[in-house]
């Protein structure tokens, strides 16, 4: 079979490339802010404001990849586990998707952290748990979208077993939807462990985190501390999204600029909570 | 809201309000178990419901539709007041998630402004620019659709090209994504309450959960669970009704 030639790809992609840049600027930031402040190691430094706020984004940032990551892996894992069983079961565990997606999943996490106790792994768990459904579902759209192409189609007639099948025809053109159904989980993350955090039940104080110092800035009524924080949060959010955005985007042009999966792109699911 | 709408809402009540009664028996039991008044805690439960659906409803209904169509009018031609302050919502849309604005409300309540207003413009504003990011793309695509143009050819006016095809095209998507702007606004709605300490179901779960609690969070959750399906049933209504009004399809 040959591949279908190129076309000409007339998408600019500002936003995705804005939004990357924002989030490799702040990461960089928020890396040396620490050094900044005295040079000492992780401080909970009182003194200037955005500093304070930059040092608490290396546990933003760093939690909001690290449970974005796992979620987008749950996610795209159950997606291929439902097609893989078989009809029934996938409608099952898609139907439990759906289900979950349409319930308040974002509240179980400062439910889960205080009930249990809390802790990093049991915080990870759940930010993560509340992120694959939606990631689930893309994916499954999207590999469902893919297993109709005419190409596998021809694929299966022309008598290629179910391996040749799979390396050759369906895992490469499966990266890139998957990957963009996965970055979902990102901006998701993020939100998630902020709302926790400024409910008081989210990462531990000892960490740092946007929504933490949110939190406890608005109970106290410190505007100084609060305006920081919050806007870099904001910033995050925007770039995880307008990266989130651009990936579904390219997802939905395929590899050659045209639409890969019939279906129209461009837009991310809301993955706030 | 005509008689379809109000019917399709009372068909989706059984199923939306079964969990919140679950809750509230849930309470009663939880605290009768434990020597106190079962029906005090019933109807708590069902107070702070209340409270939580009056503070969450108006803001995203209002939200929603202003949202709509200022996305709706940012997607027409040429660029107008209108079109501008949709495309500001779009883009501020992720900047702005409920939980945030919530603490910006609760900054500015302790400041010594009023709680109300502020906690409802904090859940209207996601919700409008969550309607206004889904009405925008779907009244661009129905200005070049097929049917549009057909109704040019066949001699239509703007006006009712307009508010018979492409209005409802656009308002189509948002009103099929009132259940995620619910879901959002219900987390913010929990943030607003649990930062200015007011008596709905976010803060009854919060609390609960900050001691430990899992006879004092559950029913709280069965209820947001309700509420939540409540407020899915109400945007499905609302999209049944809209499309009556502006006559789509016809």
């Amino acid at each position: 079979m040959s591949a279908p030639p190129p076309l000409p790809t007339t998408t600019h992609h500002g936003k995705g490339a804005a939004g990357l840049a924002l989030l490799v600027a702040l990461a960089l930031a928020c890396t040396v802010a620490p050094l900044l402040n005295d040079g000492a190691g992780p401080l909970r430094a009182d003194r200037d404001p955005v500093l304070t706020a930059l040092t608490d984004g290396r546990g933003s940032l760093s939690f909001a990849l690290l449970s974005g990551l796992l979620g987008a892996g749950l996610g795209v894992a159950w997606s291929g586990l439902a097609i893989a069983l078989g009809d029934r079961a996938e409608r099952r565990l898609m139907g439990a998707a759906a289900r979950l997606v349409a319930l308040p999943l974002a509240l179980l996490v400062p439910l889960g952290v205080g009930l249990t106790g809390g802790g990093l792994p049991v915080l990870t768990a759940l930010v993560a748990l509340s992120a694959a459904p939606l990631v689930a579902g893309l994916a499954h759209q999207d590999l469902r979208a893919l297993l109709r192409r005419d190409f596998l189609t021809a694929a299966r007639a022309a008598g290629r077993s179910k391996g040749a099948l799979l390396l050759h025809h369906l895992l490469p053109n499966a990266v890139r939807p998957l990957l963009a159904a996965g970055a979902i989980a990102l901006p998701r993350a993020l939100a998630v462990e902020s709302l926790a955090s400024l409910l008081g039940l989210g990462l531990p104080s000892s960490v740092g985190s946007w929504g933490g110092a949110v939190g406890v800035a608005a109970r106290l009524g410190d505007g100084l501390a609060l305006v920081p924080a919050a806007l870099l949060l904001a910033l995050s959010l925007w770039a995880f999204h307008a990266v989130a955005d651009e990936a579904l985007r390219l997802a939905a042009e395929g590899p050659h600029g045209g639409p890969s999966n019939g279906l129209p792109g461009g837009s991310a699911p809301d993955a706030r909570p | 809201m005509p008689r379809t709408a109000v019917r399709r809402l009372i068909d989706t009540l059984p199923a939306t309000l079964l969990p919140i009664a679950a809750g509230a028996a849930l309470a009663w039991a939880v605290a009768w178990a434990v020597g106190l008044s079962g029906l005090d805690a019933a109807r708590g439960l069902l107070a702070a419901t209340a409270f939580t659906l009056l503070l969450v409803a108006p803001a995203l209904l209002l939200g929603a539709g202003l949202g709509a169509l200022a996305g709706a009018w940012a997607g027409l031609p040429p660029h107008s007041g209108g079109g501008w302050t949709g495309r500001a919502l779009i883009a501020a849309g992720p900047l702005l998630p409920g939980f945030l604005l919530a603490a910006l409300a609760a900054l500015a309540v302790r400041s010594g402004a009023a709680a109300a207003p502020l906690a409802w413009a904090a859940l209207a504003l996601p919700a409008a620019c969550h309607a206004a990011r889904l009405a925008r793309p779907a009244m661009s695509a129905a200005l070049t659709s097929d049917a549009l143009r057909m109704a040019e050819g066949l001699g239509l006016d703007d006006r009712t090209v307009l508010r018979h095809l492409a209005l409802p095209a656009a308002l189509a998507p948002v009103t099929g994504g009132f259940a995620n702007a619910a879901l959002s606004a219900l987390a913010g709605a929990t943030a607003v309450e649990s930062l200015l300490d007011l008596p709905g179901l976010g803060a009854l779960l919060i609390d609960a959960a900050r001691v430990g609690s899992l006879s004092g969070s559950l029913p709280a959750l069965m209820a947001l669970c309700g509420l939540a399906g409540l407020l899915r049933a109400l945007g499905s209504a609302l999209g049944g009704w809209l499309q009556r009004v502006t006559g789509a399809g016809r």
